[in-house]
């Protein structure tokens, strides 16, 4: 801002002109004075704007101090408009600052020295007033631009997750087929550890298809889109069980699974969920002779309902609690458990997809139960709501 | 003729047809290595050296990803054929996108199925598209 500050002045007096003017001159500032003396002089600066301040008379012929305000307002909502009128009144103070005025001084020699302060008062809030709307301004850009760059790059690695997972399943396919094929058509011509040499290549590319499949199911339960319905868990508990026991006839596993557990949610991302859970207790509890596995209702209330599913497996230690949610994460060697690393991660980012939570609780050598949450339908509603307005 | 194969990859193409050799019931097969030599074999109806007392094939499966003319592309054009939208066109990929999806069903396409990574899955599945589309799927037209 320049030193020398440009004041238009609207007051239709000649002596009122000149004690304003002296007022201003007896000040340090240097300050410019523009005179309007009538209504069309007053809309001729106005159009004009060369002015940092304004300062009206409250009663001028024609029309009224509160005419100005209320047009410098419209115009320029920043530029400082001070009241200054021969009558002190309250009403008339009263009535200036509600209108916008942010300031209000009686024309008499002893008050209207204040003018020059009133003036300089008035610019600075002016001033702080615009950086501040400044900063509010960068800041909610910043903002913007930040979610837009995190939302950017949750898109990238989507699509780089899903797209690794396909890009390598295609070799590994051709690695086992033809593993398969040099089986079918070689095997005779092959010793011993030749053909030992390949059930080797053939289990480790059949751990890698896991690894590879279960990483397809945990970008999904990242990045599919939430289709909620009313999901029978009972039912699909019972389906996981019967598939587990047909693909593994030979063993006596105690099943318990309670009956009519229903919920809203992603059908597909829910069975994904539970069948986790209920492979991992089906593996686990594999050196118990008497294994037993139990999906049940911990807790029923207006908003959550509490499930789990329990075993009497080999359990953990309980200090791993949170590291066995994490990708990659695991407490056992691929001899003693095959298994991916990637099926606690994937039900975890399955749960909180539901804004739901799970959590753990093991004894080692005992067992392990995983509790999850899920809210109730009336919970949940809202979030239905916005969730399904995609058309499909 | 009975299956007209479109698929870029040569592994894939071998493991294809080794599952088939293998296959209950052997079939003939074309194997076309790009979307345009596929087009240009389908649509060269003047030809003498392919299509001379040819028959159409019975069945086309289609790759999705190929350089140049994609099955996307191949696939629209069979269905806008007259002479060619009734053959029965089985897409075979490695994408299980739903965009992918959604753009085969919406151009015509007769069914969809993804690769398995598995080959017993994969040689399962060659059987069962085989028994289905040329044992018990009834054909617009006699071949």
């Amino acid at each position: 801002m320049s030193n020398n500050t440009r004041v238009l002045l609207i007051e239709d007096n000649k002596f009122d002109r000149e004690l304003v003017k002296y007022a201003l001159q007896s000040s340090d500032a240097t300050f410019q004075v523009i005179d309007a003396c009538s209504a069309r002089e007053f809309e001729a600066h106005l159009e004009n704007s060369q002015f940092d301040v304004v300062l009206t008379d409250f009663n001028i012929l024609g029309f009224g101090g509160l005419v100005v305000v209320n047009s410098v307002r419209k115009k320029f909502p920043d530029i400082p408009v001070i009241v200054i009128t021969g009558t002190g009144s309250e009403q008339i103070a009263v009535e200036s600052l509600k209108s916008g005025a942010n300031d209000y001084i009686v024309k008499t020699p002893q008050h209207i020295r204040r003018l020059p302060y009133a003036i300089a008062a008035a610019l600075e809030k002016m001033r702080l007033d615009q950086e501040a709307r400044k900063s509010e301004q960068e800041i909610r850009e910043l903002n913007e631009k930040l979610q837009e760059k995190v939302s950017e790059r949750t898109a990238e690695l989507e699509a780089f997750t899903s797209s690794v997972s396909h890009d390598l399943r295609a070799p590994l396919r051709r690695i086992y087929g033809f593993c398969y094929a040099l089986k079918e058509e070689c095997d005779d011509q092959l010793n011993e550890p030749g053909r030992d040499f390949l059930s080797r290549i053939i289990k480790s590319v059949d751990h890698m298809r896991l690894l590879i499949d279960g990483l397809i199911d945990l970008s999904k339960a990242m990045d599919k889109e939430m289709i909620y319905v009313s999901v029978d868990l009972s039912y699909i508990a019972h389906e996981i069980m019967n598939e587990l026991k047909n693909d593994d006839p030979d063993r006596q596993v105690e099943i318990t699974i309670v009956k009519d557990a229903k919920t809203h949610g992603e059908h597909k991302l829910l069975r994904v969920a539970l069948t986790n859970l209920l492979q991992n207790a089906w593996k686990y509890t594999r050196p118990n002779n008497k294994p037993h596995i139990e999906f049940g209702i911990l807790e029923t209330t207006k908003d959550w309902v509490s499930y789990f599913v329990r075993d009497n497996g080999i359990g953990f230690d309980m200090q791993h609690k949170d590291e066995i949610f994490e990708v990659f994460k695991r407490l056992h060697t691929e001899d003693e458990f095959p298994g991916d690393g990637i099926g606690l991660a994937t039900v975890k980012q399955i749960i909180t997809r539901h804004r739901g939570k799970i959590w753990t609780n093991a004894i080692k050598d005992e067992g392990a139960t995983f509790y999850f949450r899920l809210p109730t339908y009336h919970n949940a509603k809202d979030f239905h709501a916005s969730n399904n307005s995609t058309d499909r | 003729m009975d299956i007209l194969l479109v698929e870029d990859q040569r592994m894939d193409i071998e493991l294809m047809l080794y599952a088939l050799k293998k296959s209950r019931s052997p079939c003939n097969i074309v194997v076309m290595q790009n979307g345009q030599d596929a087009l240009n074999y389908l649509l060269d109806d003047n030809s003498e050296n392919q299509h001379a007392g040819h028959s159409w094939p019975n069945l086309i499966l289609l790759d999705l990803k190929m350089p140049g003319i994609d099955g996307h592309q191949v696939l629209a054009k069979i269905k806008q054929t007259k002479h060619l939208k009734q053959i029965p066109v089985v897409i075979l990929t490695s994408s299980s996108e739903l965009k992918d999806r959604i753009r085969c069903y919406d151009s015509g396409a007769n069914s969809y199925m993804v690769k398995p990574s598995s080959y017993h899955e994969f040689k399962m599945l060659i059987d069962k598209i085989r028994e289905y589309w040329l044992e018990l799927n009834t054909a617009a037209e006699d071949s």
